[in-house]
């Protein structure tokens, strides 16, 4: 650009009266080639002037791939600590739960931190009764749905709930009687129990999976628009979840 | 109805019909097999041969219960059999000693020259007086190099039956052929195949004599296949988005699902008896460890908290028994079978000190299980109750015999 304007410049000078002397000549061609240096410079100038954009520019993508690298990295690691943090905070609450028992099955409570195998078979007789009746009752409550005796499980499961409403494993034991509900095929007591859940645990961390197999359930029923409403919410409150992406993929299949 | 445990079984020599050496043959396989077989079963007490031999000799057709009665049998099992013309006819009846009162009687015949069938097929007529399905007619898939090909990384899958007698090789294929699986009725093995190169699931019908690709066309590597309960799914582990994922397809592999999408590595799924769950192995807090899901990928629990390495996870079928068999690295540096119970999470170690036990796999009534231990090369494979009281090494063969699947 700019040699192209100082090119137009000589051009002007070069139109310049017959009446011009030989002086004046030699003074315009000395003047052309001091110009023709400056274009030149300038010339050079500007190449570096790119270069050094292009340098830039190279510099700013190695950096952003960084960037997004490094975010990917930590997501990762945010993924790798909520699930450590959370079965931290499960192991937590069960240890909190055998403590609150009475001393005679604290004593016999086998650290579960350090629970080596139990070298040649089950445990002791007098560590059968260990685990307080609160995680007896949701274990035996699972062990049932296990077995495919879902009625019993969402009998057990609800006891748990009468008995402790407010424990980390409560919102689990609902989630688990819409769970029940569903495998047995009763898909409208499925989406209730999953209702309850919404209902009267807003923070549980199964909320997710719960909303996405409420979906799941809805399309069973052929109800998919409302399916579609359901894994759109999850979509949006959920992204980063597993459920967030199984939701979106039912939405893009 | 027999009960477990408190029945005192005893079982007299076979009584040949004619006294040709065929006929006497015949007979001492089918009393050794068939108290090997009710022996292994793990159910009943029995009498012992020294206290059998000090009464009477027995007229088959009128045994005098009395006699039964005095060396404390409760069961008496008598066998007769006879050899014509390469046919072989072999009787079973079971008598309560108490009231002589009979409560099977069978007559089974064929080609002489497998006598062991005969053994195994009245072995599982007198389970059926039990609440259990007898285990004798069963058979297990395993993975062997013992028809290698020099040069060449070779092994083939074959089957035998459930002790060890009569391998019979499946696959042909000179490549890598590696973690069988048995459909539930019995009549195709799904494994893994390297025959394109490629590690592949492919579906075997072990009667046809035939293979189907399930995976080639779909990319990436896949692993660790396992049919469903009922038979119409499978599940198995694929790189195909990238990274290592549990998948879920068909049978005949089409509609593939992905389940899982940490970033870490999963694989190795395994159902549960109702087919609403799947185990399986994950990297994803750092070490290998057995987690559960329901057949969306969703609500994932860890399962084990004990041992720094935890893989190959193997649900029992049986409903009766809420427990997970699988591969565990405890204190030391090598592997051992541990069993975690699903509900309460309760650990039991089956092996000890018989250098690696590796990659369990249930018989179908959940009571017994099979594995693989080995020292360097040498690797054979193993059946246990599922107390690992009794554990017994099996004659499989020459080779390294391992990967052991347990099918119907």
């Amino acid at each position: 650009m700019i040699g192209r304007f100082a090119l137009a410049g000589v051009v002007i000078a070069l139109a310049t009266p017959a009446w011009a002397v030989n002086k004046d000549i030699e003074r315009l061609q000395m003047q052309i080639a001091a110009l023709q240096g400056q274009i030149a410079d300038l010339q050079r100038t500007a190449e570096d002037n790119q270069r050094e954009i292009k340098r830039l520019g190279d510099t700013l993508t190695e950096q952003n791939a960084f960037l997004r690298k490094a975010l990917q990295d930590r997501r990762l690691q945010d993924d790798a600590l909520q699930t450590a943090l959370k079965e931290f905070g499960d192991r937590v609450s069960e240890l909190e739960e055998r403590l609150q028992q009475p001393a005679p099955a604290a004593a016999a409570l086998p650290a579960p931190a350090a629970a080596g195998p139990e070298a040649g078979g089950g445990p002791g007789p007098g560590l059968a009764p260990a685990a307080p009746p609160s995680r007896e009752l949701y274990s035996q409550a699972y062990a049932d749905y296990a077995r495919g005796n879902y009625d019993l499980a969402i009998q057990e499961y609800r006891e748990y709930l009468r008995n402790y409403p407010s424990t980390d494993l409560s919102d689990n034991a609902q989630y688990w009687i819409g769970e029940c509900y569903f495998s047995k095929g009763r898909y409208d007591d499925a989406i209730e129990a999953w209702n309850q859940l919404f209902r009267d645990y807003p923070a549980s961390d199964k909320l997710p999976d719960a909303r996405y197999k409420k979906g799941v359930t809805l399309e069973r029923l052929g109800r998919r628009r409302e399916a579609l409403v359901e894994y759109r919410a999850v979509v949006e409150r959920y992204p980063n979840s597993e459920a967030g992406r199984k939701a979106r993929e039912k939405l893009n299949p | 109805m027999i009960q477990e445990g408190v029945q005192r079984f005893a079982i007299p020599d076979c009584g040949p019909r004619k006294g040709d050496e065929a006929s006497r043959e015949v007979c001492r396989a089918v009393t050794q097999v068939l108290r090997a077989d009710l022996q292994f079963e793990n159910l009943f007490k029995f009498v012992p041969q020294s206290l059998m031999s000090a009464i009477p000799p027995m007229d088959p057709e009128n045994p005098n219960f009395a006699d039964w009665k005095g060396i404390g049998a409760s069961v008496l099992v008598i066998t007769r059999a006879q050899v014509t013309g390469g046919e072989a006819t072999v009787e079973v009846r079971v008598h309560f000693v108490d009231t002589g009162q009979s409560m099977l009687a069978k007559r089974y015949s064929g080609p002489a020259d497998n006598p062991r069938v005969f053994a195994h097929q009245a072995s599982d007529d007198v389970m059926t007086l039990t609440q259990y399905r007898g285990v004798a007619r069963t058979k297990i898939a395993f993975v062997s190099d013992r028809d290698r090909v020099p040069g060449r990384a070779t092994k083939e899958i074959y089957i035998m039956d459930y002790d060890g007698y009569n391998p019979r090789r499946v696959t042909v294929n000179r490549s890598l052929n590696i973690l069988p699986n048995w459909s539930p009725d019995g009549r195709s093995l799904a494994y893994v195949s390297y025959r394109r190169g490629n590690p592949d699931v492919f579906v075997a019908s072990i009667y046809e004599g035939r293979s189907a690709d399930l995976t080639g066309d779909k990319g990436g590597a896949a692993f660790a296949p396992a049919i469903s309960p009922d038979g119409k799914r499978i599940a198995y582990a694929s790189s195909r988005a990238g990274n290592m994922d549990i998948w879920v397809a068909n049978i005949d592999g089409s509609s593939p699902r992905r389940l899982t999408s940490t970033g870490a590595l999963d694989t190795a799924p395994t159902w549960s008896p109702t087919g609403q769950e799947i185990a399986f192995t994950s990297g994803r807090s750092g070490s290998p460890q057995i987690y559960v899901m329901d057949t969306e990928g969703l609500n994932v629990r860890r399962l084990t908290n004990v041992g720094s390495w935890n893989d190959a996870p193997a649900w029992n079928p049986s409903k009766q028994f809420g427990e997970i068999a699988y591969t565990a690295r405890l204190e030391n540096r090598t592997f051992d079978i541990a069993v975690v119970d699903i509900a309460t999470r309760q650990v039991r170690q089956l092996t000890q000190g018989r250098g690696s036990c590796e990659y369990p796999s249930w018989a179908p009534s959940g009571r017994h299980l099979t594995f693989a231990c080995g020292r360097g090369g040498k690797w054979q494979i193993a059946v246990a109750d599922r107390l690992g009281q009794t554990i017994t090494m099996l004659p499989a063969g020459p080779g390294k015999n391992e990967q052991p699947d347990w099918g119907p």
